[in-house]
């Protein structure tokens, strides 16, 4: 019969990597939780978006903007519209606001250092309590993803709680999730302190908040690893129904993190009870976990092994048939071939046993050698296939957490693991970010080029409207009408000294005298014996009399009027140059066009010094992520090794045993037949 | 048994097996032990060659995170970025004829908005299908930049078309109008979609900003 042991050597289970929200965790822990894990930072992002500051109302349209690609996840496009909105007239209405969703920007972007820079500048200003309690938030989480816990610490206890949890109450919560990490983390605590101050905090979240249910398990887990040899059974049985309760809890939800949670709980559970003996329960618990989901390669060997010592053979059969027809990679269906021709063995099947052992035996070498033509063939581009990135890095349909995680879905499951490494996980996100800044220059790059051919275009049109300027004016002949007036201005000075009755008269003045020379002509051609010439003589004297009489008496208005009209002539004589000095200042300058063109080329030096960067990071980034990736290739090798041995030795021995049993029976036979 | 709990919590092994692990260890002398291979796991884990590993990838990885360079490269391309949005700015659409439109969603109790058409004096200049992420950034108090363009100083007349779905999940049309002076100053707008409460129905009204 099956039975289940700790410490064997041969089907040796490697551990994935611990997440980094739970690495405090002793790596047993860390297998556990291994799946749930990586997930747990999605759920944050949600909460977190929801409790970044929301206004209803934007006071400032800039702003606005700026909290559309913010609240959409557009960190980068977010901050690109916050930096141009300060620039531009910054934004009006919102307080000490956009500096904490600047730095809540920054932090989710991954520019930690820059984040804490703008919390800890923030904190030196005169805020209000909120914004106060808001940044000591945001500063305590920037020390905690640097691994400062003593400084992260420090932060969250300067944050008003009864006011935090009044006007945030979603970054409260998770800010009690944080100090439970930082409890977990600091070696300075014995495992009692640790349940102690992990149950107050766990006490203080609401009941149905995830981040309790995490906290729950963490603790709970946590504890499982601290018992002592002399722990009593109830002990053991407290912490199971803990446990259990949890995964009970979880039971109603139908959100994807919730039911991993839930999974991870009752994979633990099966597991536990698995190595208590317990097979039946162990059975009942692993029957709860989804065949498609993350843990079903781990949860479908622990049912096998159950159902194998429970003396369900067809289940486990069953069970281990499926994880056979799986990619080969995980390190969790690495020990199927073997498993099932040992399985076989202990159903006293020796000749299937045999033969599956031939099998693995097989498989193992065929899977060294496909993993190191694999190895030595990998690159970039498989490597993203293998991830279900190909022609998604960089684009926006791959969605970040609130720590800068990416949300990805393997298409070769062999890569999960991988995937829970921090450091891979890290690698990952760089080469995303980095492929959406090369998108971004690429737009700038095609951008400045038509901006060059715009600029190029106004400098022709310009010039050529200079030109058509140029001609117009000239054509205006400027220069005569100013002789004109200077003439005229002369004129007008010298009648004015002179008293010049004459050349002030106005139209009707005009008129009248030249009908008085007219007659005056009349009068000459008349005889001077004429009879009635002496009577004309008076009238046409009497008449001059007059007129002079009226000029005299009419000049100071005449040239008073005409004054006037020479000043407004005067006037529009100024406009006139003052318009052609405009047109000749704006003709001869750029119009602005210089400026901008500078600008432009600015830009594409910066854009070319930038790029060549960028070339540098990504091929950095690129080669620790396939350094990363040989390193699990060789940790597969190396277990699949571990398995080709533990086959070779079996078969040896299989076989042995049977030749043993066959010369056995034929001496057996040979005696019956003499 | 809380050593085999530890023990299982701590090595990850589901084995099987009718023999002891001494027995096992016997059977298969050349197999690594279960500390060994964990071992080996763990230093794997930890950024440090695995026994297989070839000697010229054991200190591949740079000692410095690349994470930094990263997050300065991040920077430059941002503030690149607000300086080109700058120029394009400047150059595309001056201040004495650019004219903005934007879009804000005030709670969407009584109306979600599938789409939105932007009419300029009778000509469509902006048509927009929302995605449920940018409804929900919407809601969250974010404004959409629906529009930017040039115009002419003068009295214009702009027309929204909001399509969605309204109370009970009908589908609603609604649309607003405003006729407007374009001064020599910049020019913004802004269509608010809100709930009226006195009669549980959607509004969309556009107003000026100064």
């Amino acid at each position: 019969m099956l039975k289940l042991l700790s410490g064997t050597s041969v089907p040796v289970l490697t551990m994935p990597t611990c997440n980094k929200h739970l690495r405090k965790l002793s790596v047993g822990v860390c297998l556990l939780l291994s799946g749930t894990l990586v997930n747990a930072s999605q759920v944050s992002e949600a909460e977190l978006v929801e409790a970044y500051p929301v206004f209803q109302q934007a006071q400032d349209l800039n702003y606005g903007s700026v909290l559309y690609e913010y609240h959409q996840g557009n960190y980068f496009e977010a901050l690109s519209a916050l930096n141009v909105a300060k620039l531009k007239s910054g934004i009006q209405g919102h307080g000490q606001h956009p500096d904490l969703v600047e730095g809540g920007l920054m932090l989710a972007y991954g520019m930690i250092d820059d984040a804490k820079a703008v919390f800890d500048s923030l904190l030196k200003k005169q805020i209000s309590p909120s914004d106060r309690n808001q940044a000591w938030y945001y500063l305590g989480k920037v020390f905690y993803l640097m691994e400062k816990d003593e400084l992260s610490d420090e932060s969250f206890k300067k944050v008003q709680e009864p006011l935090f949890e009044k006007k945030n109450k979603a970054l409260y919560h998770e800010m009690l999730y944080l100090q439970g990490q930082l409890v977990s983390r600091d070696e300075k605590l014995d495992a009692q302190q640790k349940q102690s101050a992990l149950g107050k905090l766990i006490l203080r979240l609401p009941k149905e908040n995830i981040w309790r249910k995490y906290l729950e398990y963490n603790a709970v887990t946590e504890a499982i690893m601290a018992l002592e040899d002399d722990s009593t059974e109830q002990d053991q049985q407290s912490l199971i129904n803990t446990l259990q309760a949890l995964a009970d809890s979880l039971h109603e939800y139908d959100d994807e993190e919730r039911l991993n949670l839930r999974e991870q709980s009752l994979l633990s559970l099966g597991q536990i009870y698995l190595q208590l003996g317990r097979d039946q329960l162990a059975f009942d618990s692993l029957k709860g976990i989804r065949k498609d989901g993350f843990l079903s390669d781990q949860a479908l060997f622990a049912y096998a092994v159950a159902a194998t010592n429970l003396e369900r053979y067809g289940l486990a059969l069953e069970a281990l048939t499926q994880l056979k027809e799986r990619p080969l990679f995980t390190p969790w269906i690495q020990q199927v071939p073997y498993a099932l021709a040992y399985l076989y063995e202990q159903m006293s099947e020796p000749a299937l046993a045999l033969q599956a052992y031939r099998v693995a035996e097989s498989h193992y070498e065929s899977i060294i050698t496909r993993i190191q033509e694999t190895k030595q063939g990998i690159d970039e581009g498989q490597l993203l296939d293998a991830l279900g990135l190909s022609n998604k890095l960089g684009s926006e349909n791959i969605t970040s957490d609130a720590y800068g995680k990416l949300s990805v879905l393997p298409t070769d499951f062999s890569f999960s693991h991988l995937l829970a490494n921090e450091s891979f996980q890290r690698q990952l996100s760089d080469l995303h970010e980095l492929y959406k800044l090369e998108q971004s220059l690429k737009r700038w790059d095609a951008q400045l080029d038509s901006f060059e051919t715009m600029m190029t275009t106004r400098i022709a049109l310009r010039e050529q409207k200079v030109l058509q300027t140029n001609e117009a004016m000239q054509a205006q002949n400027a220069e005569m009408w100013e002789f004109a007036r200077q003439d005229f201005s002369q004129q007008l000075q010298l009648a004015s000294e002179t008293e010049d009755l004459r050349f002030f008269m106005d139209e009707e003045q005009i008129r009248y005298g030249k009908k008085l020379s007219q007659a005056e002509e009349t009068l000459a051609l008349i005889p001077k014996d004429h009879r009635k010439r002496v009577r004309y003589e008076r009238r046409l004297n009497r008449v001059k009399a007059y007129y002079d009489w009226w000029l005299s008496e009419s000049f100071s208005q005449n040239r008073w009027r005409a004054m006037k009209e020479f000043r407004e002539l005067d006037r529009e004589m100024s406009d006139f140059h003052q318009h052609q000095d405009n047109l000749q200042a704006t003709m001869s300058s750029d119009g602005g066009n210089e400026a901008l063109a500078l600008r432009v080329s600015e830009g594409r030096a910066r854009l070319s010094e930038i790029r060549s960067e960028l070339q540098g990071s990504l091929a950095e980034v690129r080669e620790a992520l396939l350094i990363l990736t040989k390193q699990d290739y060789d940790k597969q090798i190396s277990e699949a090794d571990v398995y080709l041995r533990a086959s070779r030795e079996a078969l040896a021995r299989l076989s042995d045993q049977l030749y043993h049993q066959m010369a056995k029976e034929e001496s057996s036979a040979k005696e019956v037949l003499e | 048994m809380n050593r085999k709990i530890m023990a299982l919590l701590g090595w990850g092994m589901l084995s099987f097996g009718s023999v002891s692990a001494e027995e096992a260890v016997m059977e298969i002398t050349q197999t690594p032990s279960a500390v060994e291979v964990s071992q080996a796991s763990l230093a794997a884990e930890a950024n440090v060659a695995s026994p297989g590993m070839p000697v010229e990838e054991k200190n591949a990885i740079p000692e410095k995170p690349v994470a930094l360079s990263v997050a300065e490269l991040k920077k430059k391309v941002i503030k690149l970025n607000r300086d080109l949005f700058i120029l394009e700015e400047d150059l595309l659409f001056p201040a004495n004829t650019q004219f903005v439109v934007y879009l804000s969603l005030d709670t969407g109790k009584f109306f979600r908005p599938d789409s939105v058409t932007l009419k300029l004096d009778n000509q469509i200049v902006a048509a927009h299908l929302y995605t449920p992420r940018q409804i929900k950034s919407l809601s969250r108090g974010g404004m959409q930049r629906l529009h930017m363009g040039n115009l002419k100083s003068g009295e214009h007349e702009l027309t929204v078309i909001v399509d969605g779905l309204g109370p009970d999940n009908r589908a609603y049309k609604r649309a607003a109008s405003l006729m407007f002076d374009k001064g020599s100053d910049i020019a913004s707008l802004e269509i608010k979609v809100r709930d009226q409460s006195e009669n549980y129905q959607p509004h969309v009204e556009i107003v000026e900003w100064n």
